[in-house]
């Protein structure tokens, strides 16, 4: 998790795919962070070793010797990022004065992008949470910053200073490079779904809407939280009809707090009955609703549970899996 | 639903929530298949008939407190079916 969590936003929903699952553990974060170092550097110690060596370490102060001992030793490693994250964690629960430190001075001298990426997150982020004057210095540090940062971490700052409403002329510019950066159109959309939102935030309605319809447009595949995010847009920009079509598409699919409230609301606005809207919102989710098939599993107590055990209540199904 | 193929470890999982709603084994990947589940998190939701009214596939910000609201649309319907009589 320490790898998704670096770089929030990208990609934005957590999802294990089932493919990789029966891999998982380090495997995962290989996957996650791209190829591990090859060659094992320190008396055939390879760093993955290293790295899972330093981290499963119960002891705190051992196991931060330890990481600070790997991230000297293993300079092109993959796991850089997570052993800086890792560190930090573990430093800023006793100092976070110190552990914001440590992050300043490993930034000054790292050379690893992917690192750098890491750190200049973990900075923004720990000012964010404990020096609130350093949120700026922070961020015009990414921004001049000459190394080709990874686009998620210039993505994943934009998007937290949108959700905060806070320092929207530099998300604007974070969001800019980031787009410069996106590597597929995927990636992109996401980033302009950032830029939408930033837009949003500033109260430019009608920029907002033009860029979330680009990122909308962007996307190879139907992108929710592009719709979630262009209802609200329309809505605020006065677009009544759209942003009334806008919230009953999403409706149709799920229940999304407060859009059920607005679309009666626009529909009276128009002229409209919204008790025939909410009835026919409730047939066309009726129509949509598919059968459900039986299951018969054991649970680990080896008791048998069978899906029409549960008849008559409502159900949710939740598929997961340890890490 | 536990997809992982390693019941060892969901088992440890398993006993330190303390869940209060039934948490099944799927290593043989039966549920898996018999709902196209294709990567975790996936949630689908019930109603009282026996229906799919709600799929969705991965984990963000605010989906608990849509899940929440699907949950309550769903109880409603549910009420509002029984009033009917159907």
């Amino acid at each position: 998790m320490d790898v998704t969590s670096l770089a929030a936003r990208a990609p934005r929903r957590v999802l294990f795919p089932l493919a990789g699952l029966l891999a998982l553990g380090v495997a995962l974060a290989i996957a996650a962070c791209g190829q591990g170092e090859k060659k094992p550097d320190l008396g055939g110690i390879s760093d993955t070793t290293a790295f899972r060596g330093a981290s499963t370490l119960t002891d705190t102060t051992a196991q931060i010797a330890a990481l600070v001992k790997f991230l000297d030793n293993y300079p092109e490693s993959a796991f850089r990022p997570r052993a800086y994250r890792r560190l930090y964690d573990l430093e800023s629960a006793a100092s976070p004065e110190r552990a914001g430190e440590r992050l300043a001075k490993a930034l000054r001298k790292e050379r690893q992008v992917a690192a750098r990426s890491g750190l200049h997150y973990l900075l923004f982020q720990h000012a964010a949470a404990h020096v609130p004057d350093q949120v700026e210095p922070a961020l015009r540090a990414v921004l001049a910053d000459r190394a080709e940062l990874e686009y998620e971490v210039y993505n994943s700052i934009a998007w937290e200073l949108a959700e905060k409403g806070e320092h929207l002329d530099q998300a604007l510019a974070l969001a800019e490079r980031s787009l410069a950066r996106a590597p597929d159109s995927l990636a992109k959309a996401t980033v302009l779904d950032t830029k939408g939102w930033v837009h949003y935030k500033k109260q430019e309605y009608a920029k907002a809407i033009e860029v979330l319809t680009a990122a909308a447009a962007t996307s190879p595949e139907p992108y929710e939280e592009i719709e979630v995010h262009l209802a609200q847009a329309l809505d605020a920009g006065s677009m009544k009809t759209e942003a009334r079509d806008a919230y009953m598409k999403l409706l149709l699919t799920q229940e999304i707090p407060g859009f059920r409230t607005r679309a009666l609301a626009l529909t009276e606005e128009l002229g409209g009955s919204p008790d025939e809207l909410a009835r026919d919102l409730d047939r066309r989710r009726e129509e949509r609703a598919t059968p459900v098939p039986d299951f018969a599993l054991k649970d680990y107590a080896g008791r048998d549970v069978r899906l029409s055990d549960f008849r008559g209540q409502v159900v949710l199904l939740n598929f997961w899996h340890p890490t | 639903m536990e997809v992982s193929n390693r019941p060892a470890l969901a088992q440890e999982f398993v006993a330190g929530v303390g869940a209060t709603f039934p948490i099944v084994n799927d290593d043989q990947n039966v549920a898996k298949e018999t709902y196209n589940v294709t990567g975790t998190p996936t949630n689908l939701m019930v109603d009282r008939k026996g229906r799919v009214f709600f799929r969705s596939l991965g984990y963000g910000p605010g989906y608990e407190a849509r899940y929440r609201a699907e949950i309550e649309y769903l109880l409603t319907q549910g009420t509002k079916q029984l009033e009917l009589g159907d």
